[in-house]
């Protein structure tokens, strides 16, 4: 393809010059071209936003689960025979669509109970973590008092 | 297209129809994307606006967690509606001085509604107080108090297990809004009162009368010049009047005396009452009980119960009346009797129970004269101590006490007063050891 630059024009007189410009054919192959590369980058957008909202999402996750398991320490030190298992949502603290899993389970041989809180975003709400959820778990040992 | 000129040469370019076209496909083209491009930049400025509030509400409950979970006790929890919200709690400083925190928020209208977390902190000891911003920027600060299950709702501060705090923020821009929440476990046994009494308009600790440990009234505490309240704090729910006491504000709402249960005390009244009237008294000459051969080796009387010393009785065993237990002249309760008492239980003149877990009178207990009593006295309505008694123990009476006497221990009751040089102090691992049936302190 020749630009818009100039040349001697071949076999006419010195002054003559032909200007080679683009065709209409050439202008739509280069537009596909630029359609072909921008869909990726504009796909890129909406991955990136997604991507935000999840790290978002687990940052909620992460500080409902920590919420939970506050909850969970305060009733052990208390009560140390807690019921094993609780689940439910975070509807009063004003997070709709964020639910809760604790697993207690006893260490045998020592005053001890295991917990797990796992702190999901319910979008299927099934009432169980899914993949593609946002979702955190954390795990600690809480020591019988007394 | 290919167009000759006038001077020979010869221009290859797009006509104008061929840019016109092509200008056209262009404009189709990002006609296309721009509402998509636009709904993607918004979403973007709105998630980076949450992000942004979200990190600072965070920031604040980062901040704030670990200062009020070092609370020793809580004062005052705003109500959970409240988007101004107020905590205010007693600790220790970093001066090893007692003193009250308060976070609150403070709305700034300058702002335009944006306010910021501030921290008030006083020295109950020496009076000095500061106040200064704690967190923020932020449009609204929530607390709520739940009871020890983490759950319930707790509106008394001295109930509650956990606190949660609910930071709200805005981004830098206003369009987006965030929130965050964390919970503060409190202490799980925070300590006991030397001396609680709720209900009390005001408690009189006259005579150079000493309470070592904290006391709580609802009402005012009047300390006269010869009497002290040391190794602990008054929290008062009216006005302190006397110096050598350090005062803290009382607890809002007030709080209420732990209940009793007497269902426990009232089964074995009844099994008493099912038996014949009968009167028993065990004079000096031999007169005992045989705990061992008796049905949980509990002696039941439906009637009263009179011991006139020097009468040794050895347990462990339980002696219930209908009516009254009275005990006197140098009698000897050992290794573990209970009292139940359907009317009053009466000790005077060098009584020594050396280690009963509990005595229990529907009405009275009068506790006179006597060398050394380590029992729990728990009474429906009052509970007089006094001369040269020592009472190892928590004496609770759900309508007063009066203690002209020693109290290793605590008293907890709708009203109390301390006079002729009474001394009580908090002994809360006696306490702890020593459980009472239908009582639940913490």
């Amino acid at each position: 393809m020749t630009g818009r630059h100039r040349q001697p024009f071949a076999g006419k007189p010195p002054g003559a010059w032909r200007r080679a410009g683009l065709t209409l054919v050439e202008v739509m192959v280069a537009l596909l071209i630029i359609l072909i590369a921008l869909i990726p980058l504009l796909t890129m957008l909406p991955a990136g936003h997604m991507l935000r909202g999840t790290t978002q999402h687990l940052a909620t996750t992460t500080m409902l689960a920590e919420r939970k398991m506050a909850e969970v320490r305060c009733v052990l030190t208390r009560d140390f025979a807690a019921p094993p298992s609780l689940q439910g949502g975070f509807g009063p603290q004003g997070f709709i669509g964020y639910r809760y899993q604790v697993t207690i389970s006893s260490v045998a041989g020592r005053p001890l109970k295991a917990v797990s809180v796992v702190c999901w975003r319910d979008l299927n709400n099934d009432n169980a973590p899914s993949a593609g959820e946002a979702q955190t778990q954390l795990d600690t040992y809480v020591a019988q008092r007394r | 297209m290919v167009r000759r000129h006038q001077h020979g040469r010869v221009r290859h370019g797009l006509s104008l129809p061929e840019v016109l076209i092509s200008t056209a496909i262009l404009a189709i083209v990002m006609a296309i994307a721009l509402p998509f491009l636009l709904t993607v930049e918004r979403a973007w400025s709105t998630g980076s606006g949450e992000e942004q509030a979200l990190d600072t509400a965070r920031a604040g409950v980062i901040a704030m967690a670990p200062q009020a979970r070092r609370a020793r006790r809580l004062l005052r929890v705003s109500a959970p509606s409240d988007t101004n919200g107020r905590l205010l709690f007693e600790t220790t400083g970093a001066d090893g001085d007692p003193h009250t925190n308060e976070f609150y928020y403070a709305a700034d209208s300058s702002t335009g509604g944006l306010g910021s977390i501030r921290l008030r902190d006083r020295n109950l000891r020496t009076g000095t107080e500061s106040d200064a911003e704690f967190a923020g920027p932020v449009t609204g600060l929530q607390f709520a108090a739940f009871g020890r299950d983490g759950l319930t709702p707790a509106a008394d501060p001295w109930r509650a297990g956990l606190v949660e705090a609910v930071f709200q923020a805005t981004s830098a821009d206003g369009r987006a809004s965030a929130r965050a929440v964390s919970a503060i476990d409190l202490p799980a046994d925070p300590p006991l009162f030397a001396v609680f009494s709720p209900s009390a308009d005001r408690m009189d600790i006259l005579n150079n009368s000493t309470i070592r440990g904290d006391v709580y009234c609802g009402g005012d505490v009047v300390l006269d010049a010869g009497s002290a309240v040391t190794d602990g704090l008054a929290y008062v729910g009216g006005s302190a009047f006397g110096t050598s006491m350090t005062v803290a504000p009382g607890p809002q709402p007030a709080p209420s005396l732990p209940p009793l249960d007497t269902s426990f005390y009232d089964s074995l009244l009844a099994q008493a009452a099912a038996k014949p009237v009968q009167n028993y008294i065990f004079s000096y000459g031999g007169d005992t009980v045989d705990f061992a051969s008796l049905p949980d080796r509990t002696f039941l009387c439906n009637g009263t119960v009179t011991v006139n010393g020097p009468v040794t009785l050895t347990g462990p065993g339980t002696i219930v009346a209908t009516d009254d237990i009275l005990m006197s002249g140098y009698s000897l309760l050992t290794n573990g009797i209970d009292l139940v008492a359907g009317d009053q239980v009466s000790l005077n003149k060098f009584v020594d129970i050396p280690g009963s877990p509990f005595m229990y009178a529907r009405n009275t207990i009068t506790v006179s004269k006597d060398r050394g009593i380590q029992a729990n006295l728990i009474s429906n309505d009052y509970i007089y101590l006094s001369g040269l008694t020592t009472i190892r123990g928590l004496v609770y009476a759900r309508n007063h006490v009066g203690v002209a006497a020693r109290v290793w221990g605590a008293v907890y009751s709708s009203h109390v007063y301390l006079i002729s040089g009474a001394r009580i102090e908090l002994d809360e691992g006696l306490i702890r050891s020593q459980q009472v049936p239908g009582l639940q302190l913490w």
